[in-house]
Order: C-alpha cells, then structure tokens, then sequence
C-alpha cells in the first residue's frame, strides 16, 4: 500500500474531515484511507470518531517535519523526508527527461560551481543508484551505440523517488509500497 | 569535460521573473510565459528549476484534449485518474492546492490548438489554486497567446532568453572545461556560436580534447587553427577557425 500519510495530515491541517472526503479527495480508495488513518491515530497523528479525523498537535509537528513520519515495508524511507537527496533529485530529472545519461543528470543534481571532489563522488553514487533502479525494473539501459550509458525511464511509479538500501539488497517502491530485492 | 549548472544571465532573468511572479499583486496572474529560438538554454534552466522546486513537467502534445491533460497530470502526480473530467479535475486541484505544486508547461505552442481549450484548463488550475505557471515555447508563442484576452492577462512576467553574453561564454568556459580556454578563443567560441549554448558546449568539447592531446594546459586560437569547432546549423557546415586568426 502506498504511504499517503503526509498526504492526508496535510488535507487536515484545514479541519476535520470525514475518511470518505479523503479518498475522493487523494483520489485513494477507501479502506487504504481508513488504513492509513488507523495508523496514524495509534501514533498519535490524528484522532477519528466515527470516520471524523482530526488533526492532533502531534500530527502537526509531525507535518512541520518535526519528526520523521516512515510508513510500510521499512525498508524505505519515506521519500518525502529526502526530498532533495541526489537520489530524489535524480528520479525527478529522470521523469522530466524519460531517458538520459549521467552527463544529462549531473547538471541538474550539482550546485553551480561544484568542486571536482563532488562531482566525482556525485557521479559514482548517482552510477550506483541507476544501476540499482535498473535491476529492479524502474530503467532500461539503452544500447550504447559507442557512447557513455544512457537509460529509458520503464516504470515512472510516481513522485517519491525508489529508496536504495545498498546494505539489504532492496529497492523499495516508495509509490506503491513494492519492495525489489536487487 | 565536467557536468555541472552554469548560472548564465538568462538563468538569472528567469529567476528574477520567477521573484516577480512569487511577489505578484493579483492573486489570478499566476501565470510565466518563457520563450526563446532553440538553443538558447531555455530547457536547460526550466528543467533545473523544475528539478529544485518539484514542480510538475510536462510536454504538451499536438493531441492534447482537456481531458488527455488531465490524465498526463493525474499519471505525474500519482492521481487516481478515474471518474468523470469533473471528478479528476477536483482531485487534482486539491492535491496541487495543498501541496502547492507549480506547473511546466514545455512546448507549449500544442496547448494552443482547437482555441486554446486545453490552456484554459491549465488557466483554471492556476486560477483556482494560486500555484504558478510556467509555459515555456518558440519565439511565436507570445504572438499566439496574446490572442487569447483570458489567458494572456494572467501572465504576469515574460521571459525571452537570449543569445549568451561574453561573459556567459567565459563562465561556461571557466566552470566545464578541464583546461584553461584563454580569452582570445573564448571569443572566437562567443563569435562563432552566436550565443547558442548548444554550440558553445561543443566547442568546449572539442577545444578540451585538443588540448589534452597536445598536452596543453591553456589553450588558445593558435591551438585550433584549422578545425571546426562549431557547426554552422543554419547551412550544415563545420565552421572552420583561419590559420593565423587572431580573435578581436
């Protein structure tokens, strides 16, 4: 299941709102809302009296990122929290592009004037991750044709960059909440 | 040849416009017009802004209806894209009014067919959500807009992206090539590139290889006289620098 529940804390910050005005609202079905809403109210996020939900003062540090919110598998973080991480950066160029390479994703990850040290050490990471995203089926490698790689965007699950955990082998789907072992 | 953002003049404009549109006084005119010949870097920097800010990228197609918008809007934004156009247009309109999303519109000259129905749209969600837009298109996209009363009173800045100063071409220069290009090729590369940052790249390109070939930790016109290091893109030719030619 996806994690929505940023998502749904963010909605409550404007009242209280009925499960079903979620769901129509996020687009989500029903019982991943009531799911999701179960969650956070055994954490302590919200409080829900017959499909009312509320936001609690806990649930609004949490939004105001006060505390890390992780949903699911555990394997992924949520990727909210990372947002401009490499890694989410490279999946967002990676949707606008639909194919590129790491010389077309650099530019777009590395700050204006970047020294040699983080470029090099940003290149590496970002091969590693690309090569990550595509043993889990995210990115087709292209052929070369005698040039530098270059990958085809296969599988756009959504927003939230796939999280890489290099130590268990695992790609998790942060969108759907799919774990790959890689 | 190193891969890294150069803030060029033209960025820097953008990101003013940008200011401006942030700042703005009438909460409708949420709206950013960017247009240039191609070449020029437009993609470039809305691509990077895009990357920075999370904004929603999409190309507009030549067969976009409104409802075909939406479902490419629904599909970025992981949206349940079911139900009625009625239905989905709520759904997205609350997602992006929630989490504040700006939208870029690329190529957008095809959002302007069958009387710009599906730029109305996209003026809607603008409109309704206060969020920005940011339409990016050829030279002639600002002649087609203002056409439509509706949709060009809500652009609040317009940014034309020109040919790359002098100084462009230095800082391009100085921050991607891995030798020193000294000034006389600088403007040899200027003068032949015409501000087009495409060619500017390729020219720093094959300047670096010919000076590491050579050994050289500077390089200058003498170096390259008699190759091309740039492609004349209008007649389909190299353009190749004079034996002997001293850039002014």
């Amino acid at each position: 299941m996806a994690w929505r529940g940023l998502e749904i804390l963010r909605l409550l910050e404007g009242g209280p709102k009925f499960r079903k005005e979620l769901a129509s609202g996020l687009g989500l079905k029903r019982d991943c809302v009531r799911d999701t809403c179960a969650r956070m109210e055994r954490r302590g996020l919200l409080v829900s009296v017959d499909g009312l939900c509320q936001i609690t003062e806990a649930g609004k540090l949490a939004l105001a990122g006060g505390e890390d919110i992780v949903s699911g598998s555990g394997l992924g973080g949520c990727a909210e929290r990372y947002k401009d991480s490499s890694r989410s950066r490279a999946w967002r160029a990676l949707r606008i592009r639909r194919k590129a390479g790491l010389d077309d994703l650099l530019p777009l990850l590395l700050e204006s004037g970047a020294s040699r040290e983080d470029e090099l050490r940003a290149r590496r990471g970002l091969a590693r991750y690309l090569d990550a995203l595509t043993k889990a089926g995210f990115l087709h490698e292209l052929s070369r044709r005698g040039g530098p790689a270059r990958w085809l965007l296969v599988r756009d699950s959504g927003p939230c960059a796939p999280a890489w955990n290099k130590g268990r082998g695992t790609v998790a789907d942060t969108n759907t909440g799919e774990v790959h072992h890689v | 040849m190193r891969r890294q953002f150069v803030r060029t003049s033209n960025y820097e404009r953008f990101l003013a416009a940008v200011s401006a549109v942030e700042n703005r006084g009438a909460a409708e005119a949420g709206m950013m017009l960017v247009h240039s010949q191609p070449g020029y870097g437009k993609s470039a920097v809305v691509e990077r802004w895009a990357v920075d800010t999370q904004a929603v990228f999409l190309r507009a197609n030549v067969d976009w209806t409104p409802r075909y918008f939406l479902l490419e809007l629904a599909k970025a934004l992981s949206v349940d894209p079911r139900g009625t156009s009625e239905q989905l247009f709520n759904r997205l309109l609350a997602v992006i009014a929630t989490q504040e999303i700006n939208l870029v519109i690329d190529e957008a000259e095809a959002s302007l067919s069958r009387h710009a129905v599906v730029l109305e749209k996209i003026r809607d969600f603008s409109d309704r959500t206060e969020t920005m837009v940011v339409l990016v298109g050829m030279e002639t996209i600002q002649r087609s807009i203002s056409r439509h009363k509706q949709i060009s009173s809500r652009i609040a800045q317009v940014v034309e992206f020109c040919p790359a100063t002098m100084e462009d071409v230095a800082l391009t220069c100085q921050q991607l090539a891995e030798v020193r290009v000294a000034p006389d090729l600088v403007a040899e590369i200027h003068r032949q590139s015409a501000g087009r940052m495409r060619e500017v790249m390729n020219a720093i390109a094959t300047v670096e290889r010919v000076a590491k070939m050579n050994g050289l930790a500077e390089i200058g016109v003498d170096a390259v006289a008699g190759m091309s290091i740039t492609h004349d893109w209008q007649t389909r030719r190299p353009r190749v620098i004079a034996t002997g030619k001293r850039a002014g």
